[in-house]
């Protein structure tokens, strides 16, 4: 169960087509015009290096009012899904999920979501081989849950060409900065955020913090209690307890510290940043 | 225990207050019903009118020795529609299980005004479905099993102990043929007619939410 849910990459979701063919009209009310989402690649270098490294970026432009999720959807919903088809001499990575937000909805279920842009980034990797004056092309497909009231699920192909040379100029923009600067990376400082956990809590402590967002990724045998009211303070700590079993070593999730009007994004892996 | 737990939000909010954030007014919210469903324990006994105005007492069934599946319902859902057209995960299941003492239940929790609300008959009639679909527009029922998701699954062994709470199947993504998903639902019901434990007791349900009134 877990490995549908995290490992959302590629090998495990082959072959999908959309689950959109599943629907006949009869039982739907009404047709939406246009599918709420747009799905399109961008690279943030201008060619492929033979030997070198770019960043491919999955952006789904969602309507306003729609919603899409991140790789733990919470209680409702599916995260996004990428499969690649990668040319010879190219190999894409996993997805690096930019932290995403609380969404609760009525009747109180807890939802982690993208709104505005949906924007996944995956690393790629150009073989030695390449030559350089040709050209590459990378396709893939996306898949989606996008919603509003209602859901509705998408499929897109998506494709981008590259040529391939001896050097490439990448240029860092606004998407990939945006994108980038809500990937969360390991605490540095402990003095700027704390993470302990003990038998049934998880505490961060991020002094001088105006606000603390938690982002759990899921497990099978642990389950955070009362993830709406406590995964999110308004404070310098936030504590929330959990019920089952911790997976030692495990990355919990990300946090979300507000900081001088601005956000810093921490992996929650209790034992590598010596809580605990 | 997962889908369950927001159910005893309460209790946990004391031990935030106790380390000292910022005392909330306990946010005893959407969850505050006195009785939830919980895995292992006597599920909670409920009355609904079906879409027909027929009154359906869960502990009528099980006292006359049935075994009760619950689903949670919405036929605007795509992943209801998945297992009701695309394939018939729901009425193949149902009807596998009929003659062995075995109720399908169905539930709509959705608000009026709510995706799928009031749309019960009509799907009953596209879909040939057999079982009677309750109505919990006031959600009640749902919160107190802690529906989230269409569907939702819920099993009830004879006893009235609830025995199975989680997904219909193993496939979130429809990405694998029909007879390969696991049908976690079956699986369990196999379990409970062969007198064996259920093996997966609890698994994540997937779907779209349940549409609560606020």
């Amino acid at each position: 169960m877990l490995g549908q849910f995290v490992a959302v990459a590629c090998a495990v979701c082959l072959s999908t087509t959309s689950p959109a063919s599943a629907q006949k009209p009869g039982l739907k009310g009404k047709k939406a015009s246009g599918h709420p989402i747009s799905a399109r690649l961008v690279s943030d270098a201008d060619a492929l290096v033979p030997g070198g490294e770019a960043t491919l970026a999955l952006v789904l432009d969602i309507r306003s009012g729609w919603y899409t999720y991140w790789r733990n959807p919470g209680e409702t919903g599916l995260p996004v899904n990428a499969v690649f088809d990668a040319p010879e001499g190219v190999e894409i990575g996993q997805p690096m999920w930019p932290a995403p937000k609380r969404k609760v909805l009525a009747g109180g279920i807890l939802d982690y979501v993208y709104t505005g842009q949906a924007v996944l980034l995956f690393p790629v990797r150009a073989s030695g081989s390449l030559q350089a004056g040709a050209e590459v092309t990378i396709r893939g497909s996306a898949d989606w849950l996008v919603c509003e009231e209602s859901c509705i699920p998408g499929s897109q192909e998506v494709s981008i060409t590259l040529p391939v040379r001896a050097s490439a100029s990448t240029a860092s923009s606004e998407l990939f900065q945006r994108t980038r600067a809500r990937l969360a990376t390991r605490v540095g400082d402990e003095s700027r955020v704390g993470i302990s956990v003990d038998d049934s809590a998880l505490e961060i402590a991020a002094p001088g913090a105006t606000g603390i967002r938690f982002y759990p990724f899921y497990f099978d045998e642990l389950s955070f209690v009362d993830p709406i009211a406590d995964g999110e303070s308004d404070g310098e700590q936030l504590r929330i307890g959990f019920e089952g079993e911790f997976p030692s070593g495990a990355v919990l999730g990300e946090i979300e510290v507000i900081r001088g009007g601005k956000s810093e994004f921490y992996v929650v892996a209790p034992d590598a940043s010596g809580g605990g | 225990m997962r889908n369950l737990s927001k159910l005893v939000a309460g209790a946990v909010s004391a031990a935030a207050i106790a380390f000292g954030a910022a005392i909330v007014s306990a946010p005893v919210s959407a969850g505050g019903h006195e009785e939830h469903a919980e895995v292992g324990q006597k599920a909670p006994d409920f009355t609904l009118v079906d879409v027909n105005g027929k009154e359906h007492t869960l502990s009528d069934y099980t006292n006359d020795g049935k075994i009760v599946v619950l689903e949670w319902f919405n036929s605007g859902c795509p992943f209801v529609v998945r297992h009701y057209d695309k394939y018939t995960t729901m009425a193949d299941t149902s009807a596998k299980y009929a003659g062995k003492d075995v109720q399908w239940i169905a539930i709509n929790s959705g608000a009026p005004g709510k995706q799928g609300h009031g749309k019960d008959k009509e799907a009953i009639e596209a879909w040939n479905i057999e079982y009677p679909i309750l109505i919990d527009e006031s959600g009640k029922v749902g919160h107190m099993y802690g529906a989230k998701t269409t569907p939702h699954m819920y099993i009830i062994h004879k006893d009235g102990t609830l025995v199975y709470a989680g997904g219909i199947d193993n496939d979130p993504r429809d990405s694998m043929p029909y007879e390969s998903k696991i049908n976690y639902v079956a699986k369990a019901l196999d379990e409970i007619i062969a007198g064996t434990p259920v093996s997966e007791a609890e698994t994540r349900p997937y779907g779209c939410s349940v549409k609560y009134a606020k």
